[in-house]
């Protein structure tokens, strides 16, 4: 900063300010001046106020002035040591007061001019001591550059702006009145004190109409708009300006006069158009009254001052009231929007804004349904916007061209963007007609009707030429306009929407009532017409801008429609995205965008995955991995049926991307290759490759539509028969996409790194669990070599070592896998004595007993409850004995008064209740029978309107973007994250495993919550069991949220409602949710869950449901300890086998329980998992 | 950023200053600008009208060359963000503005909020906006600025210059824009207004 030879900014305030007056002298010149002349600023009597009012205010400003000076005085009095001084900004407001007492010196005026004010403007913000000076020198000087600093500093004190009172000034923070202690403590000057003297002194000054006053009262009226906040001044405000209005807006001055700055006019008209300007200015900045026809009036005779700024400020107005009550405006605008009236002036006016505020105007009251009666009113402004398609400024016309598509500052309408491009692509401008123009030969050429979408593409095409990086940042936006107006028109089949016509005929159409044709031979359609703008378009990827890059990015893809092939677009973002110029910001808005187009166009699923996984491999580190998860998810429902498959594998080719290879530049453009050079980019690849598979194991099901509890066609036994290999070519021949995921998964338990093992084998857990046969044994089969380390060898081919010591057994799985495979075996040999049982019924030919078949249903029961420990699936549809079990189970749970969905927890069936109770009376769930697609795609695609979505941050993200929020200030501080609700990213049709999340703490992190990482920040205490990975687990040592559906069955039935389409939507913790959503969308569930979890923010919260869950239940079950159990955190519990246990409530497969005597650790309650303890 | 000069003697006023009211970009994260939290109209400006606040000149920055802040003014915006802006402001400079010339237009947007600036001599300009103040009304904006700025310096500033003319550049900044809003463009008008004349003399 230190410019040795020039003058910095300290060196300005640091400068000796003033050959102040020798301190004595000017103190007691200034004392007696502000003893002495009761006419020191508080002289002039408040026409408003009584007399005893007057005084009692004269003598507290003179108070307060006598204090300030007398302080200041003293002040000065400190001898001074140096010549040169710096300034601080005490001396700065000492000087003020002196120079104050003394201004009628020219000596003193040009101290106040020349040093002390431009130094005092360093500062940001000016102390209220200083207001009794200021107004001192409002009163009694003459000077108008001191009077008008003096107005410039009145107008920084007045806004309230909190406790710091700090304005937005200038660099230099005020030292906060501490530097004016010696002053404070004598005067106690606060902002309470002045403010009301300076609101009398402004608003006096504002109503006097002395015409030789009138540029003082425009000051005064500009700085008390600054403390409009208080409803008082606001009132007072209005009353100004609406008494200005009253004298001089009646009669309005013809605008040739001036405009240009060519002056002329009497002194009297000239006077009138100055107050014209500063009520209207004013005016502009108060609070809009729409129902009030004054305001209306006073607004629209602005539109016909002769100040061209009035004129802006009125246009403005008027076109924010239009939108509130356009047909009330077009009636007051009346004969002002005919040709030769004052809205076709401003289509010459020189002030851009305010063109841009007529055709916001005209748009506002051309599309007013209000109107519909009048349609000549409506074209009226309609010609008028269409002309502003012609106007010279880039501004303008792309504000008349994002009017024509129907872009509108509030949330978009579809129909309304729809119609904005047939209007586009269908109307023709005309030439209004110019009785003044006599040369009609010349004007005949001008005057020919032009169609809006050629005018439009070559009006874009020759911006985009421009060297501007605005205009061509703001061109590209331009064309993401239009491409979000072309998909809503696609969208909606808007009639005659064919591209491939010939534009020319519409206008031939148009002109024949003009009896001329302008076909010039040459075809143009709109998809030609298009196809050379998206040219010039894609050239412009070549700015050095990398801002302007991005939105010609965006543009590109909301120009791209499904049909085409996107293989350019795809390449051109793998070629920016290797840039590293592109932050992550921009990066993610990019994705964002592909939400939009993909919540705009469906059928786009497919090709925006392809698109979405550029940015996965190439800037792995920088993007949102929870929007992009969003977007697979999304992606994966909207694709549709026949896409499904197509969506998951675009996923899933994350997967099969080679590790990155440090320092390999041959794939910088290729898509396929990963670009993770750094450490930081290979860590959050790593993150993804784990987001991947553990999406693949979530979805996989859904994406096949394979599921054990409606396997469509049932696999006969002989399938079952074959040796392994021959049954998995059956499986992928039966289910190509299933088998697909599953080889997937499968090479993932071997090649990933630890983290991405671990995952995919609790992927493949999943999918055993969800799947009918084959695909379980073959799951089964393969965890089970997996486990034993034996089937490496047979992947040794495809096996690219990382590098890690695997373990003993090969792949280091072993201890997590026996429970695994334990759940699975369990689930055979059940099934296997369930035949066996039902084989010896048929023998014996005997019906089953209620105790056989309560025992066939506690088994039922259990599994069930071992299960949804791994994953969620619907408890009443779900059979882990089997199909054949289903009659046995539905014939126990008929008889008992069970429902399926709350089982043997129910506190009504535990209690014995249900048995006295009426089926009538209790009203079964219906549930959904089948996956509903439809349902599901439906959802999926009106996500935004769904209340699901506001709890997920980034769904709130996605939200935002899509109704066009974003006025945050850009981070540069990561703490703020920490604010962020802790929520998943969970959804509706697919369970989340991993759902808890905690605030991101994390820098380094993606700052995903629903990211499989993201659970493991807080699960700290996993690392006790799995070797420090940092990933959370089927048997975390929490009470985790991790495949379970337990709170189905506490949460009682208040919590369960019947799914109604899309609009169940989550509001709390109490508020309704869905009883039985279709299978795979249980969001409701999970995220209700989420909130259980005491690690993750919402913790109290969730405690406080158990609570009042055990308060209302309040039975106590005994249990006995199965096995011994070490504690793995401090809510947890040990047990030894054999221990009696009261169970006081579940919680996600976990039991708090209590002991009868307290252990070696002296801990009585605790945390243990449900499957150590046997209830008795 | 309270500070207590008061007892202060001169020589540590000098010397403090700068160390804290400076902003050098040194400081800044080199990490880029991320989405943080919502920006809540808040602090007074509750009586405004949504399109009101939507439409303002969210912010005016003045930097040196160097990344100090010399003039600012917000508008609508809450302060707890100023720090967040200025910061991305000035690393956007750094970033950007080397080797450009003077007045040429560079544009930035983070969400929808849109930035022009352009160096100019010694210091670089910043202006903020949203909706009605976009790239290209900014880029209006900022040339009127630019213009206010020669027309009281003489020529492109050097910092002592703009230094000198501190006062009076405040002044004409006052009358560009008023409350968020840009208010006087032309020349003439604004020198009128900044002597306390009438916008249009007799």
């Amino acid at each position: 900063m230190a410019d040795s030879s020039g003058t910095t900014l300290m060196d300005l305030i640091s400068s000796d300010p003033t050959s102040a007056p020798p301190p004595s002298s000017t103190s007691t010149q200034s004392s007696t001046a502000s003893h002495q002349r009761p006419a020191s600023p508080f002289s002039k009597p408040v026409t408003a106020t009584t007399t005893t009012d007057r005084k009692s205010k004269r003598s507290t400003l003179m108070q307060i002035q006598s204090d300030a000076v007398s302080a200041a005085r003293a002040a000065v009095r400190i001898p001074h040591k140096h010549k040169k001084k710096p300034v601080s900004y005490t001396q700065l407001a000492r000087s003020i007061h002196e120079l104050a007492a003394s201004s009628d010196q020219k000596k003193s005026q040009r101290q106040l001019v020349h040093h002390v004010f431009p130094k005092l403007a360093v500062y940001n913000s000016v102390d209220p001591s200083l207001a009794p000076s200021l107004l001192m020198l409002g009163q009694q000087c003459e000077d108008r550059t001191i009077l008008r600093y003096v107005y410039y500093y009145l107008a920084r004190i007045l806004p309230d702006t909190g406790a710091q009172g700090l304005t937005p000034g200038g660099g230099i923070p005020t030292p906060n009145w501490d530097a004016l202690a010696d002053i404070d403590a004598v005067g106690g000057v606060t902002r309470a004190d002045v403010v009301p003297r300076i609101l009398d002194r402004l608003s006096t000054e504002a109503t006097n109409s002395d015409p030789e006053f009138h540029a003082r009262r425009l000051q005064a009226l500009k700085a008390l708009t600054y403390a409009s906040d208080s409803p008082e001044i606001l009132q007072k405000l209005y009353e100004i300006v609406f008494g200005i209005l009253d004298k001089v807006a009646d009669t309005p001055d013809k605008r040739k006069k001036g405009i240009f700055g060519a002056k002329g006019g009497d002194k009297e008209s000239i006077i009138r158009s100055n107050l014209q300007y500063g009520a209207i200015s004013a005016l502009r900045r108060l609070p809009l009254d729409p129902g009030n026809p004054i305001f209306l009036h006073r607004a629209v005779q602005g539109v016909s001052f002769s100040d061209p700024v009035a004129v802006r400020h009125s246009l403005e107005i008027v076109s924010v009231l239009a939108t509130k009550d356009p047909y009330a405006v077009a009636m007051a605008l009346g004969k002002l929007a005919q040709p030769g009236g004052a809205l076709q002036d401003v289509l010459h006016l020189h002030d851009v804004l305010a063109r841009v505020a007529l055709a916001r105007l005209c748009h506002a009251i051309s599309r007013a349904k209000s109107l519909d009666e009048r349609p000549d009113i409506k074209a009226q402004f309609t010609s008028l916007l269409y002309q502003l398609l012609l106007d010279p400024s880039d501004r303008v016309c792309f504000e008349a061209i994002l009017c024509v598509l129907g872009k509108s500052d509030a949330a978009d309408r579809t129909e309304e963007r729809a119609l904005g491009w047939y209007r586009l692509t269908r109307e023709v401008l005309k030439a209004p007609e110019a009785p003044s123009v006599k040369d009609k030969d010349k004007s005949s050429k001008a005057r020919r009707p032009q169609l809006l979408i050629k005018l439009v593409m070559r009006r874009l095409e020759s911006s985009f030429r421009s060297f501007s990086r605005p205009v061509l940042h703001a061109a590209a936006r331009v064309v993401q306009e239009m491409g979000k107006s072309r998909a809503a028109a696609f969208s909606l089949g808007v009639h005659e929407i064919d591209e491939g016509g010939d534009v020319n005929t519409f206008s031939e159409n148009n002109e024949q009532e003009d009896g001329k044709s302008q076909h010039e031979g040459n075809k143009d359609t709109v998809a030609s017409l298009l196809a050379s703008l998206m040219e010039v378009v894609r050239t412009t990827v070549a700015c050095e801008c990398v801002y302007v890059r991005a939105m010609v990015i965006k543009a590109l893809i909301w120009m791209q429609s499904p049909q085409e092939t996107f293989a350019e677009l795809e390449s051109m973002i793998a070629s920016e995205l290797s840039d590293p110029a592109w932050s992550a910001a921009l990066l993610n808005d990019i994705l964002l965008t592909l939400h939009a187009r993909f919540k705009a166009t469906p059928d786009m699923a497919v090709t925006l995955l392809e698109i979405a996984r550029v940015f996965a491999t190439k800037v792995p580190g920088k993007i949102d991995a929870d929007v992009l998860q969003l977007l697979w998810k999304t992606c994966l429902v909207g694709a549709g049926p026949d896409g499904k498959h197509t969506a998951l594998e675009a996923v899933t080719i994350v997967l099969d991307l080679p590790p990155p290879q440090p320092g390999s530049m041959s794939g910088l453009t290729s898509i396929d290759r990963v670009f993770a050079t750094d450490p930081k980019s290979a860590l959050a690849l790593q993150r993804l490759v784990q987001a991947a598979v553990w999406f693949l194991g979530e979805n996989a099901n859904y994406a096949a539509s394979e599921y054990a509890w409606e396997s469509a066609t049932p696999p006969g036994t002989a399938l079952m028969m074959l040796d392994a290999d021959k049954m998995v070519a059956a499986a992928s021949s039966r289910n190509p996409t299933l088998a697909n995921a599953l080889t997937r998964l499968q090479r993932c338990a071997f090649i990933g790194s630890w983290e991405v093992r671990i995952i995919a084998a609790q992927a493949l857990t999943t999918m055993a669990i969800r799947s009918g046969e084959p695909y379980r044994i073959q799951i089964y089969e393969f965890l089970h070599a997996l486990a034993q380390g034996g089937v490496q060898s047979q992947f040794s081919d495809m096996h690219i070592s990382n590098g890690e010591d695997q373990g003993a057994s090969g792949t280091g799985l072993g201890s997590l896998l026996s429970p695994m495979l334990k759940v699975l075996d369990d689930m055979y040999s059940a099934q296997d004595d369930l035949i066996k049982d039902m084989r010896n019924h048929d023998n014996a030919q005997k019906e089953w007993t209620d105790d056989e078949l309560k025992k066939l249903y506690e088994t039922h029961e259990r599994l069930l409850d071992l299960v949804s420990l791994f994953c969620y699936v619907p408890r009443s549809k779900y059979l882990p004995l089997g199909p054949t079990s289903a009659k046995l189970i539905d014939i126990y749970r008929n008889r008992h008064n069970i429902t399926a969905s709350s089982g043997m927890r129910d506190p009504a069936v535990a209690t014995g209740i249900s048995e006295l109770i009426y089926e009538a009376t209790k009203p079964a769930p219906v549930e959904p029978d089948n996956l509903d697609d439809d349902l599901v795609n439906a959802w999926a695609t009106g996500l935004a309107d769904d209340g699901l979505w506001n709890n997920a941050p980034a769904m709130n993200r996605v939200n935002e973007f899509l109704a066009g929020a974003g006025t945050d200030a850009p981070d540069v501080d990561d703490e703020n994250i920490t604010s962020r609700p802790s929520m998943s990213y969970e959804d509706m049709w697919a369970k989340t495993l991993l759902e808890t999340a905690e605030a991101d703490d994390d820098d380094g992190r993606s700052s995903g919550s629903s990211s499989p990482d993201s659970v493991g920040s807080v699960e700290t205490s996993i690392s006790s069991h799995f070797g420090g990975m940092n990933y959370p687990s089927l048997f975390s040592s929490k009470p985790s949220t991790y495949g379970s559906s337990q709170p189905v069955e506490k949460s009682g039935t208040s919590r369960h409602r019947k799914p109604s389409g899309g609009s169940n939507s989550y509001e709390g913790y109490g508020s309704p949710i869905t009883e039985e959503p279709p299978p795979y969308s249980s969001p409701v569930h999970q995220r209700y869950e989420s909130f259980e979890n005491p690690l993750a923010g919402q913790g109290s919260s969730s405690f406080d449901s158990h609570e009042e869950e055990r308060s209302s239940s309040g039975n106590v079950q005994s249990g006995t300890a199965l096995y011994d159990f070490t504690a793995g955190g401090d809510d947890e519990l040990n047990l030894t086998a054999g221990e009696e246990v009261e169970i006081e409530y579940e919680v996600d497969g976990w039991f708090y329980v209590k002991k009868k005597r307290a252990g070696r650790d002296g801990k009585l309650a605790g945390l243990v998992p449900v499957l150590y303890v046997s209830q008795s | 950023m309270p500070r207590t000069a008061g007892s202060c003697c001169f020589k540590f006023f000098f010397c403090a200053i700068p160390l804290s009211i400076y902003l050098p970009i040194g400081s800044f994260s080199s990490s880029s600008p991320r989405v943080c939290r919502s920006l809540t109209w808040k602090g007074g400006q509750s009586f405004i009208n949504t399109e009101g606040i939507k439409k303002m000149l969210l912010a005016v920055l003045i930097a040196n060359s160097d990344g100090n802040i010399l003039v600012e003014r917000f508008n609508g915006v809450p302060g707890e963000e100023w720090l967040h802006w200025r910061s991305f402001l000035v690393k956007l400079g750094a970033d950007n503005l080397k080797g450009v010339k003077n007045e040429e237009l560079l544009v930035a947007c983070h969400k929808s909020v849109y930035i022009v600036y352009t160096v100019l001599g010694h210091v670089s300009i910043y202006l903020v906006g949203k909706d009605e103040y976009d790239e290209l009304a900014l880029s209006e904006a900022i040339f009127v600025v630019t213009s206010a700025i020669k027309d009281v310096c003489g020529k492109p500033p050097t910092e002592r210059i703009f230094l000198d003319k501190y006062g009076r550049i405040c002044l004409c900044l006052d009358e560009i824009v008023w409350k968020g809003l840009l208010e006087n463009i032309d020349k003439e008008r604004r020198q009128r207004l900044i002597r306390l004349k009438p916008p249009t003399g007799f």
